[in-house]
């Protein structure tokens, strides 16, 4: 029988043609010839008459790109030519990969962690760089670093050169790598750099609530800028010989993440697909020609479903989430197209897509996946590469910080600070100023104190490394614990003794004290007074007096020098007199102990 | 001539010095300071160097007044002919450098060797240097 017309439906079964005339159906040309649709007829059972079969080119059609062309998502990127286009599809996937997501969220924690520190002994140096700190807000800066690096393998970090005149802190500004279209160069050397952007230019805000639903639409414009070399940090990782712009090694790990989660996408569609697939249905005892066997099908057949497939042809099939009733004794079960896909761990092709992704970011697989192929040996051995790369990258950071500072200080010379040079220049013989701030990056792995008191108290009895050292080695800053031990001491709490459970050598029951903080023996005047105290309390009120005058002299030289000189005489007053009568209670001190009076 | 008298002097010098190079260093800050541009961020600056000179200047008295009583204690048993022999002590509360170890280890000394060789604590070439607190006692 042929049907009048073909109807072509959407997949919400709505016809979105008119209905084509069905052709004529082809005369027979010979005996021997059979007509197709009279065959068709007679192998098609009963309602599923049609003169054609139904098409369906994706063998898969609910996969989005179907098995045609699996790593196809749209334009391929992966041939992209325009580094800037590529990183902006890097930012993008950032934030919906979790791999790659992760994989830069672990470089970032683990390089900045506690976050970068800076400190100088010189006074001005230090509140110049804390205000620089501070107005950039360089302890979140830090992790917009850490994730730009390794997210673009790129960092451009603009300090413009300030008008004259201008005295305000020097502006540290990240720039997105995604934004700079091109790297210009003269003479091999960096020239500048054009940036591209979209300003926005939003209304002025209104105030209070308002009435309604409003549509806020901002102004787009296209920005452009050519930022020189000169006011530019520029820093890259994995730049061979020829890059100007780094590597990332999130771009590395693209291709294979995406395959790692298509992977599991198609695991995911294969498991709601079993319910398209065709059932291969088995009745014990019977015969397909069987009467039975024909009411049986019509029966199943009344419970299928209209489907459409890509190409707006309909077919019939079981409906996914209905139970399919059969007849007691009747066996279902699905086709399995596919074989042994199952996916997950234990699918080795599967893993290997994710264990690409992993080595291209330097992450050991354990990081990445649920433990099941790891144990704590295998994490322990996988993870000394995995710090070993981010100490190098933490050292890419260090630099940056670094040059982020000393070009900092070039904008604070401009500004006049620093004409004359600081004498710890001279005697540290270092040529930029910015050398006399220590920036100093944070432990990747806390030190284990438990595993190392030991070793450590026994190398400084030893006097082969020096307790600033090992203070150092334990993440304590020195010279915070020795004033902390000097007051505990002055408040008479007993010392730890060298050793742990060790008296120092040569001690009795009391503790020892370190020799360079003195036990402080006290001489006292006849009259009980601690002799050292009152000549400390004179000199700190002439030295209160003297800044005083320091902080009222306005800067003026002459004033300047006024007050420090009577100050020089003031205290060298009070020494002398110390020294005298010091002397004069040592003489009448008993020679024959050694304790003072 | 008292016998306390050549470490006297050496002392005195020593710990004047100390002072004019403690000022100069922060009338240089104070200068630095002023080029800030801000009264604000001066003032703190000239209060930041107060802290370092009066912790600097604590730890010079401190040194002072044990130097100046171990010269006394130099006169009294060195005594008018400055033929007493001394014996160095060290404190018990304190850690020793390998230099005061050594001195406590040998002696009596004589005054001659005191000037010479050994020195005075506080202004001997030990490694503690000024922080020494150990005492010069009277040989029997």
């Amino acid at each position: 029988m042929t049907p009048a017309a073909y109807r072509i439906v959407d997949k919400r079964g709505v016809p979105i043609a008119a209905a084509v005339a069905a052709p004529a159906v082809q005369p027979v040309k010979a005996a021997g010839q059979r007509n197709r649709a009279s065959v068709l007829s007679r192998v098609m059972p009963a309602g599923f008459e049609r003169d054609t079969v139904a098409t369906q080119d994706s063998l898969l059609p609910w996969l989005p790109r179907g098995l045609n062309d699996p790593l196809r998502r749209g334009e391929d990127v992966y041939e992209e030519s325009n580094r800037a286009s590529f990183t902006r599809y890097l930012e993008t996937l950032r934030e919906r990969d979790p791999l790659l997501f992760r994989g830069c969220n672990y470089f970032d924690n683990f390089a900045v962690s506690k976050g970068f520190t800076y400190s100088s002994d010189v006074p001005m140096v230090q509140k110049l760089t804390k205000r620089l700190w501070n107005d950039n807000d360089m302890d979140d800066m830090q992790h917009r670093l850490a994730v730009e690096l390794f997210g673009s393998g790129m960092l451009v970090i603009r300090i413009p050169k300030m008008p004259a005149g201008d005295k305000r802190v020097p502006s540290v500004e990240l720039i997105p790598s995604s934004q700079i279209t091109h790297i210009a160069t003269k003479d091999g050397r960096v020239a500048y750099f054009r940036r591209r952007w979209h300003d926005l230019e939003y209304p002025e805000p209104r105030q209070g609530p308002q009435l309604g639903v409003a549509a806020i639409t901002p102004k787009r414009r296209v920005m452009t800028e050519d930022v020189p070399a000169g006011e530019v940090v520029h820093i890259t990782i994995n730049s061979g010989a020829k890059d100007l712009r780094g590597v990332s090694p999130l771009g590395v790990a693209l291709k294979w993440s995406t395959l790692f989660s298509r992977d599991l996408e198609a695991i995911h569609m294969l498991s709601l697909a079993r319910s398209y697939l065709g059932y291969v249905m088995t009745v014990p005892g019977t015969d397909v020609s069987d009467e039975e066997m024909k009411t049986l099908r019509n029966y199943i057949q009344q419970q299928l479903v209209q489907r459409t497939d890509m190409n707006g042809m309909s077919y019939h099939t079981i409906p996914t989430g209905q139970v399919l009733v059969v007849p007691e004794g009747v066996k279902m079960e699905g086709v399995n197209l596919l074989g042994s896909y199952t996916g997950g761990s234990n699918n080795n092709e599967v893993r290997e897509h994710k264990l690409m992704a992993a080595v291209a970011m330097g992450l050991p697989e354990f990081m990445l996946s649920d433990g099941n192929y790891s144990n704590l040996a295998s994490s322990v051995s996988q993870n000394n590469p995995l710090f070993r790369l981010i100490d190098a990258f933490q050292r890419s950071l260090l630099r940056a910080i670094r040059e982020i500072v000393r070009l900092s200080f070039d904008r604070y010379m401009d500004m006049g600070y620093f004409a004359q040079m600081p004498e710890q220049m001279v005697k540290r013989d270092v040529d930029h100023v910015s050398e006399l701030v220590d920036i100093t990056a944070p432990d990747i792995i806390t030190p284990d104190i438990t595993a190392l008191a030991t070793p450590l108290a026994t190398l400084v009895d030893r006097n082969m490394v020096s307790r600033e050292t090992t203070a150092g080695m334990l993440g304590l800053d020195w010279k915070k614990e020795r004033q902390r031990i000097l007051d505990e001491k002055a408040m008479g709490l007993p010392l730890m003794p060298s050793a742990p459970g060790q008296p120092a050598p040569g001690t009795t029951a009391q503790p020892p004290t370190l020799f360079s903080a003195g036990a402080q023996p006290v001489v006292r005047t006849p009259d009980g007074v601690a002799l050292n105290e009152r000549a400390a309390q004179l000199i700190r009120e002439a030295r209160v007096l003297y800044t005083e005058k320091a902080k009222a002299s306005g800067g003026d030289p002459d004033a300047l020098l006024a007050a420090a000189s009577e100050f020089r005489q003031a205290v060298r007053d009070v020494m002398q007199q110390l020294l005298a009568k010091a002397r004069e209670i040592g003489q009448q001190s008993d020679p024959n102990t050694s304790e003072a009076a | 001539m008292p016998a306390g008298d050549d470490f006297m002097v050496q002392v005195t010098v020593r710990f004047l010095d100390d002072v004019d190079a403690i000022v100069e260093d922060v009338v240089a800050s104070a200068q630095q300071a002023w080029l800030m541009g801000d009264t604000t961020i001066t003032s703190e600056l000239i209060d930041m160097d107060a802290d370092a000179v009066d912790l600097r200047l604590a730890q010079a008295v401190d040194s002072a007044t044990w130097q100046g009583y171990q010269a006394g204690r130099v006169d009294v048993i060195a005594g008018p002919d400055g033929e007493g022999l001394f014996w160095w002590d060290l404190d018990p509360g304190a850690q020793h450098c390998a230099d005061c170890l050594a001195r406590a280890a040998g002696g009596p000394y004589t005054l001659t060797q005191l000037v010479t060789e050994i020195g005075m604590p506080g202004d001997a070439p030990t490694e503690c240097d000024g922080g020494c607190r150990c005492s010069l006692r009277a040989a029997a």
